[in-house]
């Protein structure tokens, strides 16, 4: 809409002669080159910015003037282009919202009222679509920072900062040095039980810290802070402090400074809790400085230093680069953008941002909008996993917040936002065609659908031959890759000193047995003794028998009979339980593959084809085909190496020493594997290996992959 | 002076702080007005209350016969002292409606019927009563005007027009005198001491113009004053200052509700004062001759939503025609001001359409009623670009001293109610806006009226043609026949053709006169030929001449769909009104606006089945007329509640300026 240069509402304020609020407090701000003005309400603590322009008209409110006059005024005097009616009347309108304005006529009292009221419902309806960020103003904390902030007013000069960084880069070397047993096992030792009280007692500290280090930043510069109370962090009282006083700061690195006080303050504490964690023994000394360390520094850098949420990092982002309200700003300016390329709405007035400025709103507020979508579903999972009622309110809060909101708004701009007015027929046309596309690609375009699993080569024990002694390989009684039957002799070991042995034992025997013959009739007490030396040789040589019997190798099953390089084997020296080779049923070769419960429907119902690809060799893969289906689920993995712990993606029992024991129940497939693409040089080199398996269901549209996903999420997370 | 009691009687009402008796405004949620809206869709009225209603008045006839004039105001004035106790109760009213009944017989010759008692009763109730043509709204209203005046409540009843307000208030005065009420009548050009003296009379006819710029005159002169301050002043001077004009918005019984509520409250009224034009008038005819020289399309673009607006490339050009202009011109901000409102001047506003020029004067007409509005100017800048394309003397520029629009102002009556031909088309609307509920009142005889089959044409010229021929052959049957058109330019168009043709006929283009009001009371005479503008001659009654009546009544010819169902049923409902014989035919034609704007696709797929005749293809036009009407009917209701929502939305934002200054 072009902008009119008459008002319709001008009658009612052109007699009117305003006035600024006498408390009001103005000061100077530059902003990327350009001057405002920002004017506070020193009882409201209210804040608002204006233009040099709007700045002008402000200064000539004194309560003699009438608008009328004003408005003349500001058109006579002939800088830059006239203000219209609207302008004038938008910012008394503006002003009048931000209490900064005081009128000769008599207040519409009703309206006043209603005005007041209307300001409760809007904080009770910010919360009702935001029921984190209720707040609960608890106490007025100026009088007490009043009589410390002197006390503490080197903290926030070139001395506190020496301090600051003299605690906090030792610190950070140190805590590199540790980083592995501070880590190790973070969520574990976290979030276990007796770690949580003590948790519940550093949080709040930890927080109130932060808090009055905003307020005393602030203080430090004259700002006033009278607010001070509790709000709730997805339902964890947290403190807070009103400190926006400082955004009447002209000078940027302190309003900047004031918003990154808390992280400040937090770093200095996960500093000396690091020092104090160092130097203790183990107990709860140690454990309280470990949790602060974890609350000071690990929730500072995630939560509040990340410019994306709106917390102290925001602020000070949008501090340093000069930029206020930069995520209005940003809806602002990708609405005007779509608006102006999408709808080509021509007459739009374009947002008065310069060229950087339009590069920060761009990125800004996509990507804000994903992290922000990204923590609340995170939070909502948390909650869920431990209240379902609350995590259920909160998934749809989510859901409201994140997708029903905006796409209300768009609604609402799309049908009744006055500036595409003229454009109206397209701009609706297009909506409902990115709207048809959008739900035709995400319910009917067919997507691959396809589960992954991870699996085992599996082999059993009877196909691997073994040497059953000492001794070099002699020779091969069946030709290697012969078909052979179980019991089968296959291969020949030769130990020379069992050989030697064995001669030794059987000429001991056949002495001993002389001996015994001698004295059997001859002498009957000798004869005793001398048959017990027969005995004990026989014995003797029985047991050396049996070792040299078992350098004959045989065929435990059914099979092919396999060895890598057979050929160089013969004088080759092999020790006891050394592997020789392998006796192959060529179907018998499977990759054993665990499933989650979440995905065996699929798996079993919508089976079409399946890729495996070996760990090793990740980047082909083969296909393979379903051998057996497991019957039942079992509660335990064929090796350690599919669960968490071992390195694979399957949940274990933290107690279970072996860690086979699976949390939920998993099902178990054998894939026949494709024998000549495992086979190197004839050899299975992969047995025992992860393989990743990828199970083909066919195609289906992408929504409802998603809602199979999220129903399984909700039966697995809720139970119900 | 006057006493509201019996009003606030067991209603939940807030009385503003003012300096007289009117209700505070109430700030009301939107789902609250939703509900409403909804909940009148299913409202039901409830007939065996009505009944007994009915019963309770006819039972005191007899009784009422046998008292005197005295006897008769005494009792009223009993039955008022228990109302201001007990509010309006069935059982009060009906005591009262017997009075009056009596008292109407006697003065006016004229007993209420009982479908009036009815519609009397809805009005004291707070409601619309919907009467049928014909059905005498004016002698229903009576009832509770009296009824209310005798409670001593300041009654209002507000008119159309000052004729249809002399008119009436003449045609009742015995009866309201029989009781011993003033009545007063106030009408365009009256001065002040008059109105106030007028305004001070216990029931006041007035036409709902004059009475809001009367209110809105209040408001400048009082401000914010409050009633407070009204008293203490009193108490230090006893001789009291001339205040108000307006005692107090008591009761408002508003005739053509709909009219009135729903179609004129789309524009503020706003009262002006003019002032010497600073831009000279120059500027005006310079901004017309550029207009003039720009091309559609390359320079600038129509909508069909009566849009104009200047392209980018436009704008390059205007900047080169400006160039050597000073001033004004000089300023990208003033430039496109006077083009836009030049380019919507030049395209958008129709001569004989939108408006007309009389006297070297540029007078609006409402689109809607086809009214002339005398007084009313558009924005600043439009009305004098118009001007220039007329080549009329510019006319100052106006500055708004104060306005109101018809929902705040008849919103702020402790009882409003209002009689109609045709409410149950808006009924929603009304309940929501207005919090008004709809009284459905049955005829008094059974209607005689016989509705022809609609006949269309593709090209408006053959429309004509056969408007005129239907018109000279039903007049020759020696019968009446009145054709409504939708504007002033076809009603003369038609004129024309009438006299080419050399066929009698009267013309009336709204003027709202009572030589108009005449004339269309002639109308019903033997062969006589009235075309007019829909609302020509509105709240008139065509009396039928004898023979006329026996040859088969008046006969209306509707030659354009209007965009509101409503008024096509109030031109229909001027014949065969209290069970005369007559009947009713529409002839139009493809190219119609309602039509063209409001369903192009199906009027030109369908056109084929329009065209022929048939009693099948008869009901689906039918059908299609009622769809475009509902669609259009939709769209303007939706514009509607956009003006509220926004007039709302700013009065709150101006908060700081005052309640009296909004």
């Amino acid at each position: 809409m072009s902008r009119s240069v008459f008002s319709q509402s001008w009658h009612s304020v052109a007699e009117m002669k305003p006035r600024l609020i006498p408390q009001a407090r103005i000061r100077r701000h530059v902003y990327r080159q350009q001057v405002w003005y920002v004017v506070q309400d020193q009882t409201g603590g209210r804040y608002h910015r204006f233009t040099a322009a709007a700045y002008a008209l402000v200064l000539g409110m004194n309560g003699t003037q009438t608008v009328q006059a004003l408005w003349e005024q500001a058109n006579a005097s002939g800088v830059g282009d006239a203000c219209t009616q609207n302008d004038v009347v938008e910012l008394l309108v503006q002003m009048h919202a931000a209490d900064l304005l005081q009128v000769d006529s008599s207040p519409d009292s009703a309206a006043l009222f209603k005005r007041y009221k209307q300001k409760k419902r809007a904080t009770l309806k910010q919360w009702l679509l935001n029921p984190m960020s209720l707040k609960i103003p608890l106490v007025d904390p100026d009088a007490f920072l009043t009589r410390w902030a002197p006390r503490l007013a080197w903290c926030f000069d070139w001395r506190g900062a020496l301090l600051w960084l003299t605690v906090v880069l030792p610190a950070l070397l140190l805590a590199g040095e540790h980083w592995n047993e501070l880590t190790n096992n973070l969520s574990d030792r976290v979030l276990s039980s007796s770690n949580l009280a003590v948790m519940a007692i550093i949080f709040p500290l930890v927080k109130l810290l932060h808090e009055l280090g905003h307020a005393f930043a602030s203080k430090a510069w004259g700002g006033a802070v009278h607010e001070m109370g509790l709000m709730f962090l997805v339902f964890a009282p947290v403190p807070y402090v009103e400190a926006s006083a400082s955004s009447s700061f002209p000078s940027k690195y302190r309003r900047a400074l004031v918003a990154a006080a808390g992280m400040l303050v937090e770093l200095f504490i996960a500093a000396l809790a690091l020092y104090v964690w160092m130097l203790t023994e183990p107990g709860i000394v140690r454990a309280m400085a470990f949790n602060a360390m974890v609350v000071a520094g690990v929730s500072t850098l995630v939560v509040n230093g990340n410019p994306l949420l709106r917390y102290d990092g925001y602020y000070i982002l949008t501090d340093l680069i000069e930029m206020p309200n930069l995520a209005q700003r940003g809806q602002k300016y990708l609405t005007y953008l779509w608006d102006r390329h999408i709808f080509r709405v021509h007459d739009l007035e374009p947002p008065q941002e310069s060229r950087s400025e339009r590069r920060w709103l761009l990125w800004h507020t996509p990507l804000a909008w994903c992290y922000r979508s990204f923590v609340t579903v995170s939070i909502i999972l948390f909650i869920a996993g431990e209240f379902f009622v609350f995590g259920t309110l909160l998934a749809l809060w989510g859901a409201f917040t994140l997708i029903g909101m905006p796409l209300w708004k768009a609604y609402k701009h799309v049908t009744s936002s006055p500036s595409l007015q003229r454009q109206r027929v397209l701009a609706v046309r297009l909506s409902i065609g990115l709207l048809t596309c959008a739900l035709l690609i995400a319910f009917v375009l067919p997507l691959p659908l396809r589960t992954r699993a991870e699996g085992v080569v599996w082999l059993p024990d009877q196909s691997i031959l073994r040497a059953g002694g000492n001794g070099f390989f002699q020779r091969w009684l069946v030709a290697p890759g012969a078909k052979v039957q179980k019991g089968a002799p296959l291969f020949v070991l030769e130990d020379a000193l069992l050989a030697t042995e064995l001669d030794v034992a059987r000429a001991k025997l056949s002495a001993a047995e002389a001996t015994y013959r001698a004295e059997q009739f001859s002498n009957p007490v000798k004869a005793v003794v001398s048959l017990r030396q027969l005995q004990q040789e026989q014995e003797v040589l029985a047991r050396t028998e049996e070792r040299a019997a078992k350098l004959v190798g045989y065929a435990e099953a059914d099979g092919v009979l396999t060895a890598a390089q057979p050929q160089d084997m013969p004088g080759r020296h092999f020790k006891k339980g050394e592997l020789v080779g392998y006796v192959l049923e060529r179907n018998a070769l499977i990759a054993r593959v665990v499933v989650p419960q979440d995905d065996i429907d699929l798996v079993r119902n919508r089976f079409r084809s399946v890729d495996l690809r070996l760990a090793d060799w990740i980047v082909r893969s083969y296909p393979a085909a379903l051998v057996r289906q497991a019957a039942g689920g079992v509660e335990e993995l064929p090796t350690a190496a599919l669960g968490l712990p071992g390195g694979g993606a399957i949940p274990t029992l933290p107690n279970d020493p072996d860690g086979v024991k699976t949390i939920g129940r998993v099902f178990m497939l054998d894939l026949g594997l494709p024998a000549e693409t495992l086979l190197t040089d004839g050899l299975p080199a992969a047995f025992g290996e992860r393989v990743h398996v990828r199970f083909d269901h066919g195609f289906e549209p992408i929504a409802w992959q998603g809602l199979r996903r999220l129903r399984q999420l909700f039966l697995g997370r809720f139970g119900v | 002076m006057s006493d509201v009691r019996a009003l606030l009687v067991g209603r939940d009402i807030v009385v503003g702080d003012g300096c007289y008796a009117e209700r505070a405004e109430q700030s009301v949620m939107e789902i609250e007005e939703w509900l409403r809206a909804l909940t009148a869709r299913f409202a039901f009225s409830s007939k065996t209350k009505s009944d007994s209603f009915l019963q309770r008045v006819n039972v005191r006839e007899s009784e009422m016969q046998q008292q005197d004039a005295d006897a008769l105001r005494q009792a009223l004035r009993t039955a008022a002292q228990k109302m201001q106790k007990r509010g309006f109760c069935d059982e009060l009213i009906a005591e009262a409606f017997a009075l009056v009944r009596e008292a109407g017989s006697r003065t006016l010759g004229k007993r209420h019927y009982d479908v009036q008692l009815l519609a009397g009763r809805a009005l004291l109730l707070g409601r619309i009563a919907e009467m049928a043509t014909g059905e005498g709204k004016t002698l229903a209203a009576t009832l509770a005007v009296c009824t209310a005046a005798a409670t001593g409540v300041a009654v209002h009843v507000v008119t159309v027009n000052d004729y249809l307000a002399t008119r009436d208030a003449k045609e009742n005065k015995p009866l309201y005198e029989f009781f011993g009420f003033s009545v007063g009548v106030v009408v365009q050009d009256m001065p002040v001491e008059d109105r106030r003296e007028q305004y001070g009379r216990q029931i006041v006819y007035v036409s709902n113009k004059e009475l809001t710029f009367d209110y809105l005159k209040d408001r400048i002169s009082l401000g914010g004053t409050l009633s407070a301050h009204v008293k203490l002043r009193r108490l230090q001077n006893a001789r009291q200052a001339p205040g108000s004009i307006l005692r107090g918005l008591h009761l408002a019984v508003v005739d053509e509700a709909d009219s009135v509520l729903i179609d004129e409250a789309r524009t503020p009224l706003i009262i002006s004062e003019t002032l010497p034009d600073d831009l000279g008038e120059a500027v005006y005819g310079n901004a017309m001759a550029v207009a003039g020289q720009l091309q559609e399309g390359t320079d600038y673009r129509l909508s069909k939503d009566r849009d104009v607006w200047l392209t980018t490339a436009g704008d390059r050009t205007v900047q080169s025609l400006v160039a050597e202009f000073e001033g004004v011109w000089k300023s990208a901000l003033w430039r496109k001001e006077l083009m836009q409102k030049a380019l919507s001047a030049l395209h958008l506003f129709k001569r004989d359409q939108h408006y007309i020029v009389a006297d070297d004067k540029v007078q609006i007409v409402d689109e809607f009623t086809g009214r002339v509005m005398p007084d009313r100017t558009w924005e600043r800048g439009l009305h004098q670009m118009i001007e220039a394309k007329e080549n009329c003397e510019i006319s100052g520029q106006r500055r708004t001293l104060s306005q109101i629009t018809y929902q705040r102002f008849f919103g702020r009556y402790l009882l409003l109610a209002g009689m109609t031909g045709t409410a149950k088309e808006v009924e929603p609307e009304i309940k929501r806006v207005y919090d008004l509920s709809v009284a459905k009142i049955p005829t008094h005889k059974p209607s005689r009226r016989q509705r022809l089959p609609d006949r269309v044409f593709l090209a408006s010229d053959e429309r004509w043609q056969e408007v005129a021929r239907r018109a000279r052959t039903v007049a020759a049957e020696g019968r009446s026949v009145l054709v409504g058109t939708r504007s002033v330019e076809a009603s003369e168009l038609l004129g024309r053709l009438l006299e080419q043709q050399g066929v009698a006929h009267t013309v009336l283009n709204a003027r709202q006169d009572q030589a108009e009001a005449e004339a269309v009371s002639q109308a019903g005479q033997i062969g006589r030929i009235t075309v007019a503008t829909n609302m020509a001659g509105r709240g008139t009654d065509i009396k039928l001449a004898a023979e006329v009546a026996e040859k088969g009544g008046l006969h209306v010819i509707l030659t354009e769909f209007h965009e509101s169902a409503r008024v096509d049923r109030q031109l229909f409902g001027r014949s065969a009104r209290q069970g005369d014989p007559g009947s009713a035919e529409a002839i139009v034609c493809l190219q119609d606006e309602l039509f063209q704007r409001y369903a192009p696709l199906v009027s030109r797929v369908g056109a084929s089945i329009w065209l022929s005749s048939g009693p099948w293809q008869a009901i689906l036009f039918r059908w299609f007329v009622t769809y475009a009407q509902s669609k259009a009917e939709r769209q303007a209701r939706k514009i509607r509640l956009d003006t509220i929502r926004r007039d709302r939305k700013w009065s709150q934002a101006l908060g700081f300026v005052g309640s009296t200054k909004k």
